[in-house]
């Protein structure tokens, strides 16, 4: 099954001589059970990309779907409870609501999501366990460390059950010993869970972790490792 | 509801010192209006809640008690108009009197004391016989207490004060009620000579399948030379009574516009210092219903906590209420003002909400940028 198309996307930012083209023409097919790295130098529009496939973003052209659902056919409205069930996101710069405790930035899924309560807690107790921060769910974001927030991020994005999981730079702030841990946790929760996932990344290491790896320069989507 | 009360519990202090100032805002609203009752009932309580259902002026009086002088003959013309039952002369003369050697104004009122306008009910004492008055439990602050003595001036009438009335003061002075007879006696000896000694109001019982304000018209149609109102309308449409009121409705509208602003703009402020928040949990699809009614919840909430901390204030300020100048708590009141500043503020939480209507999800994917 394909768990996303991404088919002629092109996203211009701004307008006139102030306009700049993000992304250009990408396609991208992701089938289910893939972990895909997309790899590529600072301003070549990875963020850009992710954004217009979790449906934070309209492309200026093209059309985005994923599972059978055609996001870039639905209203606002319907793209944010769409990204509330079904993409995971984890961002660049890790995004906790400072005045939830870790433990909480995962449970305020069961407000926002339409998963039951009780399958949100459950899975919140068990993605705690599993990413290790069993002992830290009380704390608040500013009193844990880079690497922990950055994993209650990822769960987070695993939260309510997505069928996409999109990771932009996971290991951005992290030293090797931790991104490699880091990913390598992202890689077994999405295998394990059966989802698809993408992740952004600089860093070459992290795709052994990977399926597949897709290269983006200048907004242009060029496949294998190159 | 979750991020509401879990940010209020992250920010107790801050949302303490909110709802602390809030509090006291809505304290100074409800003081403010419990002191322009107790000042308005200084001034016309005797006409707000006499026991007649229908005061009648000479019409020429403009509702001023005072520069109304009714001849004796319109009682029994009152009696004659339909859904009048019975009809009682009232006359009110201010003067000067000393009581227990202090020299004082005195609002002194001859009443029918079995007859409409009567003073009721005597809330400690008794009736005042020949010799006697009942005064305005008020006007102990004056110094007129039962047992004391009122020595008239110039005439050196005395009367004794035998009972208390409650919130019939009139014209912010002491007021005393005394038999409409003996009141003719005083005038005479205050004015010897005098050739007739006209009425200030007649005081009009109706049947009580009647409307006071029907049959005060009623009455204005059929006698002569005289209005008849509804004790409401004679109170409210006593000169100077409007400016009072309209002084305090100047004061309490801009505190009450003060105290929705204040919520307003504070939440405006948390709204924009949390805009990243916002933006993030939009990202992650809450949608702005659920935000703004996170925002909306913690506006109520704190308006509520305001609304108990001043009434808790207003009943500490009762507690030095004493009947010289008597304030107390008016739920009503209390639940009109929480209702209209939960409203406004509710309200001024728009603005908030507007804010984080505008919120782009797409930014949290860009960093810290
Ligand atoms: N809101 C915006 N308005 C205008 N231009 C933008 C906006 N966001 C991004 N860009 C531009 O689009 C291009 C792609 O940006 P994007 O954030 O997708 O890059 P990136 O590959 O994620 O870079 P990085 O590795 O530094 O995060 C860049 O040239 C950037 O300056
Ligand atoms: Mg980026």
């Amino acid at each position: 099954m394909t768990a996303l198309t991404v088919n002629d996307v092109t996203k211009v930012y701004g307008s006139g001589h102030t306009a700049v083209r993000a992304l250009c023409h990408a396609d991208l097919e992701l089938s289910d059970n893939e972990f895909l790295a997309l790899l590529g130098p600072s301003g070549s529009g990875k963020t850009t990309l992710l954004s217009v496939i979790g449906g934070l973003l309209s492309p200026t052209e093209g059309s985005v779907t994923i599972g059978d659902t055609a996001l870039t056919e639905l209203s606002k409205k319907e793209q944010t409870r769409f990204r509330a069930n079904r993409v995971g996101f984890v961002f660049q710069g890790f995004n906790l609501v400072p005045f939830l405790t870790a433990r909480e930035n995962l449970t305020v899924m069961a407000s926002i999501s339409d998963a039951p309560r009780s399958e949100i807690e459950d899975r919140t107790d068990q993605l705690l366990e599993e990413l290790g921060l069993a002992d830290r769910h009380d704390n608040l974001p500013e009193e844990l460390s880079g690497g922990e927030r950055q994993r209650v991020a990822i769960g987070r994005a695993l939260v309510s059950d997505p069928d996409l999981i999109l990771v932009d730079e996971p290991t951005a702030s992290l030293d090797t010993e931790l991104g490699t841990q880091v990913v390598q946790l992202l890689a077994s929760e999405i295998k394990s869970r059966g989802k698809a996932g993408i992740m952004v990344t600089h860093d070459l290491r992290m795709v052994e972790y990977t399926d597949r790896t897709v290269r983006i320069l200048d907004g242009e989507l060029l496949d294998g490792p190159g | 509801m979750f991020i509401a009360l879990r940010d209020l519990w992250r920010s107790k202090l801050r949302f303490s010192l909110l709802a602390g100032a809030v509090g006291l805002l809505i304290f100074l609203l409800l003081f403010l209006n419990t002191l322009s009752a107790t000042l308005l009932g200084f001034f016309i309580g005797a006409i707000e809640n006499n026991s007649a259902d229908v005061l009648v002026y000479e019409d020429t009086a403009r509702r001023n008690l005072q520069a109304s002088r009714i001849d004796p003959s319109v009682v029994g013309e009152v009696l004659t108009v339909p859904g009048v039952v019975a009809a009682a002369p009232i006359g009110e003369l201010t003067l000067t009197a000393t009581v227990d050697t202090e020299l004082t104004d005195l609002s002194l009122w001859g009443v029918d004391l079995t007859g409409p306008g009567r003073p009721d009910p005597i809330v400690q004492g008794r009736l005042p016989g020949p010799g006697e008055v009942v005064v305005d439990e008020s006007a102990t602050a004056e110094g007129f207490e039962i047992g004391e003595t009122i020595t008239l001036i110039p005439s050196g009438t005395e009367l004794e004060i035998v009972g208390y009335v409650q919130d019939r003061r009139y014209a912010v002075v002491a007021t005393a009620y005394l038999d409409f007879t003996r009141w003719v006696d005083v005038f005479e000896q205050e004015f010897p000579g005098s050739p007739i000694i006209p009425l200030s109001l007649v005081a009009v019982e109706i049947a009580s399948d009647e409307e006071a304000a029907v049959v005060g018209d009623r009455i204005t149609a059929m006698v002569a030379g005289v209005e008849g109102l509804d004790r409401v309308s004679a109170a409210s449409g006593t000169p100077g009574v409007d400016s009072i009121s309209q002084s305090f409705t100047l004061i309490v509208g801009i505190t009450f516009g003060i105290v929705v602003l204040v919520v307003g703009f504070f939440f405006l402020i948390l709204t924009v210092q949390k805009l990243r928040s916002f933006v993030t949990l939009r990202a992650v699809g809450a949608s702005t219903g659920y935000l703004a009614g996170s925002l909306i919840a913690q506006i109520i909430i704190l308006v509520l906590l305001g609304s108990v901390f001043g009434t808790l204030l207003l009943m500490g300020a009762t507690l030095g209420s004493n009947p010289a100048f008597p304030l107390s708590v008016d739920v009503r009141l209390v639940l009109t003002v929480t209702v209209a500043v939960l409203v406004f503020s509710v309200l001024s939480g728009l603005l908030s909400v507007r804010r984080i209507a505008r919120a782009d999800p797409a930014e949290a994917a860009q960093g810290t940028r």
